[in-house]
């Protein structure tokens, strides 16, 4: 139907278009899910860097107090220090920062700061040299204040560095938490996005599974309407038939009663026709003069040949009209169906035609197992016999009768032939031989032309048909077609 | 007239058929057989019923009869004729031969329940047909219709 492809195809648009919204929710949400992943990630890094920087300023910063140490431990035991310690505390510090150098470098401030260590730091390493060579010469108050400022400048720029290391710790912490946040409003949107998916996937099933329902129960509505009208016209065509079936009896049965009129009335026109005959023939012997030549004629021959046609007729009219009330009254018997073995049947109907096969030393026979159906016994009987009879009738001259009865199963219904050797019947006489009256090729054997219309009319009432297959000279086959349940008319 | 019912009354015979042809053809037939009796021909049912039930000579006033019944007749059913007589005391044992063109074998097994006496399908083959009614005159002859009065 091209409302509902309609509708199927509009469901599928609309179902599509919501599915892919929320898939590509699903994506966005994927996609931000590992973006705040990679930032944690970083994130990470950084406290990381930030921890070294950390490290390293301590370092430094032990590192200047290790140098301060030594000078205090010099000018205290007025003694040089060792060269090693004063190498290990210089190389400390100059580890220290060079690596908060390269730690930082991608800090404009911070680098800023490292020149300015560098330099006090180098004031550092005089003192410490300094003090390798034990107090005196060059340690006096002056550098003492000097080493002492530089070692203030360090450690106050350490703790400098490390409170600009934290602020900046502080703000990645900020933006990651707003990061985050976004990611949770994203979250929550993406999860109100589904559900609106889910709803409206939900809300349009329902919605078409409904229109399929109703649709399919518009269907079944229909179909039951359809068998409804099926049934009444079928009523109406018994009614139509069974009036046909009446009218024919009503009209078979009225012309009977003008046709005795006409045909006793004749009877007693003959005798009457006799008695005058005899009179004309007694005074024709004895005075032939007064008998005209015309009154001899009409009395012999005339009025005798019109009696003979007039009979004639009457009787064919009387034969037709017996036809008619027959095949009515066959098509208002009622008919009982019964389980019938075709095989068993076909032999009785042809015991039943034993004389007329014997004279026309015709062989019947039947091929094959036939099957059992269930039908009435009398229609299919006279259905065979009319058959078998006609096969046997109209044989081919000089050639012995070979009749054979065979079946065919197609499903549920079986195709019964009837086969003959016979004269056959012309290809465009294949339909009108099933009407009444109507009759094929030479009239040279009796009947009225009403054997095939009443097997025809009798197949119908089966349930079933009649065909014809034939070539002229070679013979026929009727196959008679008939459900094997016969279910009532 | 035959012996066997000399000393009794004279059947009269009422014949109800409304084809005149046919009435003509029973008639013929019935003194062909030798048979006399007077007949009272009716072509329609309502004239033949008051004839049997009311008429001075009819049967119910005077006298044995039988009764010859077609039965498509037009203006009612030769059934309802049937019916009638045979529902009415004085009639019932009168003969009733439906003489009529319908073979039908429920309207004639019908015919018999409501109690005809002889049912004879017309046959259109005259000859049957004269047959059919000389049997029926055999039939009159032998025949012993009982008083009308029943008693």
């Amino acid at each position: 139907m091209p409302e509902q492809a309609l509708a199927r195809r509009s469901i599928q648009r609309v179902l599509t278009r919501i599915l892919a919204v929320g898939f590509l929710a699903l994506i966005g949400l994927v996609v931000s899910a590992g973006y705040l992943m990679a930032l944690n990630q970083r994130q990470a890094d950084w406290v990381q860097h930030t921890y070294k920087v950390e490290r390293q300023i301590y370092a430094m910063r032990n590192a200047v107090a290790q140098i301060e140490a030594l000078t205090w431990r010099t000018a205290a035991a007025n003694a040089p220090a060792r060269l090693a310690d004063s190498l290990s505390a210089q190389g400390a510090l100059d580890l220290a920062i060079g690596r908060l150098a390269t730690l930082t470098a991608d800090n404009p401030s911070e680098q800023a700061r490292i020149p300015v260590l560098r330099r006090e730091a180098r004031v550092l390493d005089q003192v410490a040299d300094a003090s390798t060579t034990g107090p005196g010469v060059h340690h006096d108050a002056r550098t003492e204040t000097r080493a002492t400022q530089a070692a203030d400048a360090l450690t106050r720029m350490g703790a400098a560095m490390m409170a600009e290391e934290e602020q900046l710790m502080a703000q990645r912490i900020e933006a990651q938490r707003s990061a985050e946040q976004t990611f949770y409003v994203m979250l929550a949107l993406a999860f109100l996005l589904l559900v609106v998916v889910g709803v409206l996937t939900f809300t349009n099933l329902r919605g078409y599974t409904r229109a399929l329902n109703e649709s399919r129960e518009a269907l079944r509505r229909l179909n039951a309407s359809l068998e409804e009208a099926v049934q009444e016209r079928t009523a109406e065509l018994k009614r139509a038939n069974e009036e046909i079936q009446r009218f024919a009896y009503i009209v078979s049965h009225d012309l009977r009663s003008p046709l005795v009129n006409v045909m006793g009335f004749t009877a007693e026109l003959e005798a009457a026709t006799i008695t005058l005959r005899d009179m004309v023939a007694t005074v024709d012997e004895q005075h032939s003069e007064l008998v005209p030549d015309e009154a001899r004629q009409v009395v012999r021959d005339e009025l005798p040949e019109a009696i003979h046609f007039i009979r004639t007729s009457t009787q064919k009219m009387d034969r037709l009209i017996n036809a008619i009330l027959r095949l009515s009254r066959e098509g208002r018997r009622s008919l009982n169906p019964e389980r019938l073995d075709l095989g068993v049947l076909c032999g009785q109907v042809i015991d039943t035609l034993r004389i007329r096969i014997d004279e026309a030393e015709a062989d019947v026979r039947i091929e094959g197992k036939l099957p059992t159906i269930v039908s009435d016994r009398v229609a299919i009987e006279q259905m065979i016999s009319n058959l078998v009879e006609n096969a046997i009738k109209y044989r081919a001259p000089g050639r012995t009768p070979v009749i054979t009865i065979s079946s065919r199963g197609v499903g549920p219904r079986i195709a019964l032939d009837i086969t003959d050797n016979g004269r056959g019947i012309a290809p465009h006489d294949h339909e009108r031989v099933f009407d009444l009256f109507r009759r094929s090729g030479q009239q040279d054997q009796p009947g009225e032309g009403i054997g095939l219309a009443h097997v025809r009319a009798l197949s119908y009432r089966l349930g079933g048909s009649v065909t014809l297959q034939s070539t002229p000279g070679q013979g026929s086959t009727f196959t008679i077609n008939l459900p094997i349940q016969f279910v009532g008319e | 007239m035959p012996d066997s019912i000399n000393n009794q009354l004279p059947v009269n015979i009422i014949m109800i058929e409304d084809d005149e042809g046919h009435a003509r053809l029973i008639e013929k037939n019935i003194r062909r057989a030798g048979i006399s009796n007077v007949i009272h021909h009716f072509t329609d049912g309502t004239s033949g019923l008051e004839h049997i039930f009311s008429a001075p000579e009819g049967p119910v006033k005077n006298g044995p009869a039988l009764i010859l019944l077609d039965l498509n007749l037009p203006d009612m059913s030769g059934t309802d004729i049937l019916a009638k007589i045979k529902a009415d005391t004085k009639l019932r044992r009168t003969p009733v031969v439906i003489l009529t063109t319908t073979d039908d074998k429920y309207e004639i097994q019908r015919c018999y329940d409501l109690g005809c006496n002889v049912y004879i399908t017309k046959p259109v083959n005259y000859e049957n047909f004269a047959a059919a009614i000389r049997q029926l005159g055999l039939f009159l002859s032998v025949m012993q219709v009982p008083d009308a009065g029943g008693e």
